[in-house]
């Protein structure tokens, strides 16, 4: 079937603009559907969570570990709160960490790859050691540090996992950094009159960014994991507010007397990562079909 | 507007007071990487060129790949810093220029790159890659930058419905037609086009070669034009620089040096170019190049053409010849000791015609 879907998107593709066709292909792609869909199922619930959750998160509103019943649709934790208010408000916490970290580590990222690759020679040395340095600490480990320097709340959180996982970007940036500056435009630009902080932010940047969106949502994905990681260990949002990393931690006590305690956090971390997994894949399906469009139409005879 | 008239003697000769580029004896050495830290090997991609350009020239630069035309290019476009030599533009130093002079530069000095589907930016439109030369040298605002950019791919023969389009929606021609216009749309007084006929199809050369010309002659525009097809050479250019392995080794009118060479080189290029007609032999006496270029690495000794020279003697391998002119020669030069006349046959015949068989 994709491969019908593939031939028609051949015979169509001339005729659309590129904006159009990222989004076709981008639509075609059932991963990418299937992601699209989950992804905005879980923005909606987590935007609107606190006009949908059922019970406030925070109060105790029963005896404590209730078992699933038509008024606690997953029972209650060992205080007495409602768990599925609880996991629907933990969902905001957890993907505005993780995609405030993504976009982070690319803002911290991205620069320094770009001007790595662009300037060359010593300067580039300087800055792939540092992430050569930055790669080589265990991630959970660089985090523990920053967020025990700074303190645990949720946006140290969120620039504890920026910090780690900035060194993918910086490398993925200059490399495509390297390769779009052999490219006749940039020297155009030079001839031009530009400065090199115009050519790299104006002539590369525009150029480099669009693949790194697809590691911008992979990195999303490992930090609503690095996020629950974080929280499980107690350095997440501090209590009381729901993330589910600190859920899981809590329901480990219980997991023989309320296995749904455990259960429900858990499964809506692994939702929201494949969500963002999925997403990944249908972002870099439809970007790499645009780039070998433009390949197919630029290509040298 | 000229700034300043210098008149400089140098290496016996005199440059020209108000040449709108002159350039005095380049030369541009890449290093290599050699198998030890401390070789100093190198090419010598230019090695001693000497050349200016009036107002209003069309001067084309021929040669073989390889023989460092892009280089130099990239050196009149200040893009290459050269290992030794000035560039002077409109009497200033390429070298001496700084921060804002050297912005200045770009705009009386454009290039269009050979290549179109690389030269322009992908991210942007047609109309944005038009516009960028005007966002970077601050003229004007966004409105102006618009009316401008759309005035010049009217100029061009673009549509202004084309303006918003994607580069990756063009055919080649088109792109080399923006790409023309945004060198143009500066107002700049020399542009160096370098091979921007030579990746497209051979129909949509005649079109962009006219539009070129015509857009000369429009805007008063001073043409640098790189090319290794003499045809196009012969119909475009006025002055013709010939160079050999990183030297020039004829220049002067062009109909004059592409009717009647005096250096053999340009005698053999040519005599290479094909006759469409499969009935007419080749006339004997043609100069067929013996050989493959020599290596700028280790170039030869002497006059660097001796070794694939019909008419070369022994003081060719040994002496290398000084560029000079003829009395009365009317701007014209080369670097020959042995310069052709009219009537100068090749003397090497059995040589070449077996040549010609294999």
């Amino acid at each position: 079937m994709s491969a019908i879907d593939d031939k028609l998107g051949e015979i169509s593709k001339p005729k659309q603009r590129s904006r159009n066709t990222f989004w076709r292909r981008f639509l075609r792609s059932p991963t990418g559907l299937f992601g699209a869909i989950l992804f905005g199922m879980l923005i909606f619930i987590s935007v609107l969570s606190p006009v949908i959750v059922p019970y406030s998160p925070l109060e105790q509103v029963s005896p404590p570990l209730l078992a699933p019943s038509t008024q606690h649709f997953l029972g209650t934790d060992e205080l007495g709160r409602d768990i599925l208010s609880r996991v629907i408000a933990g969902s905001r916490l957890s993907i505005a960490i993780a995609v405030g970290a993504a976009i982070l580590s690319a803002i911290i990222g991205t620069p320094l790859g770009v001007v790595a690759g662009y300037f060359g020679g010593v300067v580039d040395g300087f800055v792939m050691r540092i992430t050569d340095f930055a790669l080589a600490l265990p991630g959970i480990l660089a985090a523990l540090v920053v967020i025990v320097v700074l303190g645990s709340n949720a946006v140290n959180v969120a620039i504890a996992i920026a910090i780690g996982s900035s060194p993918a970007f910086a490398r993925l940036s200059r490399a495509k950094t390297l390769e779009v500056k052999t490219r006749a435009f940039v020297q155009a630009s030079k001839t031009m009159g530009a400065s090199h902080l115009d050519i790299m932010m104006r002539t590369i940047a525009p150029n480099v960014i669009p693949p790194l969106v697809v590691q911008t949502v992979v990195t999303a994905s490992m930090a609503v994991l690095a996020t629950a990681a974080l929280s499980f260990l107690g350095l997440g949002a501090p209590p009381p507010a729901p993330t589910w990393g600190a859920m899981l931690h809590d329901a480990n006590s219980y997991l023989w007397d309320s296995p749904i305690y455990g259960i429900a956090p858990g499964l809506a971390l692994t939702i929201t990562v494949v969500a963002f997994d999925a997403l990944g894949k249908g972002v870099s399906a439809a970007i790499g079909g645009a780039s070998d469009h433009e390949r197919g139409v630029g290509g040298h005879v | 507007m000229l700034e300043s008239s210098i008149s400089v003697e140098r290496d016996g000769g005199e440059v020209a007071l108000d040449s709108l580029l002159s350039l005095e004896n380049i030369k541009v050495a890449f290093p290599l990487k050699g198998k030890f830290p401390w070789s100093r090997e190198s090419v010598r991609a230019v090695d001693g060129v000497s050349l200016r350009c009036e107002k209003g020239d069309v001067l084309g630069i021929v040669g073989e790949s390889g023989c460092g035309k892009t280089t130099l290019a990239n050196v009149i476009m200040r893009v290459l810093k050269p290992t030794e030599g000035r560039v002077l533009f409109e009497g200033e130093d390429h070298a001496k220029r700084t921060g804002t002079r050297t912005k200045e530069l770009y705009r009386s000095l454009q290039m269009v790159f050979q290549d179109p589907f690389t030269s322009l930016n992908p991210v942007l439109s047609a109309g944005g890659n038009v516009m960028e030369p005007l966002r970077i040298q601050r003229v004007g605002n966004a409105q102006e930058r618009r009316d401008r950019a759309l005035k010049m791919m009217a100029e061009v023969g673009l549509r202004a419905d084309q303006f918003n389009r994607k580069i990756a929606e063009f055919s080649g021609g088109q792109l080399q037609r923006i790409a023309i216009a945004r060198a143009l749309v500066l107002q700049p007084k020399l542009v160096v086009l370098d091979e921007p006929v030579s990746s497209l199809d051979v129909s949509i050369q005649a079109q962009v070669v006219n539009l070129l010309l015509r857009l000369q002659r429009e805007f008063d525009l001073t043409y640098i034009f790189v090319s290794h097809d003499l045809a196009v050479v012969r119909y475009i250019c006025n002055r013709v620089a010939v160079m050999y392995l990183g030297k020039i080794v004829e220049v002067g009118p062009a109909n004059k040096i592409l009717s009647q060479p005096s250096h053999p080189y340009t005698r053999a290029l040519l005599d290479a170019i094909p006759i469409p007609d499969p009935h007419k032999r080749r006339p004997t006496g043609e100069a067929v190049l013996k050989g493959e270029v020599p290596s700028p690495l280790n170039p030869p000794n002497g006059c660097r053409f001796h070794p694939r020279c019909p008419w070369a003697q022994s003081v060719c391998a040994t002496k290398s010849p000084e560029i000079r002119g003829l009395p009365g020669g009317n701007d014209h030069s080369f670097a020959c000791h042995f310069p052709l006349g009219e009537t100068d046959a090749i003397p090497d015949l059995e040589n070449s015609k077996q040549r010609n068989k294999q």
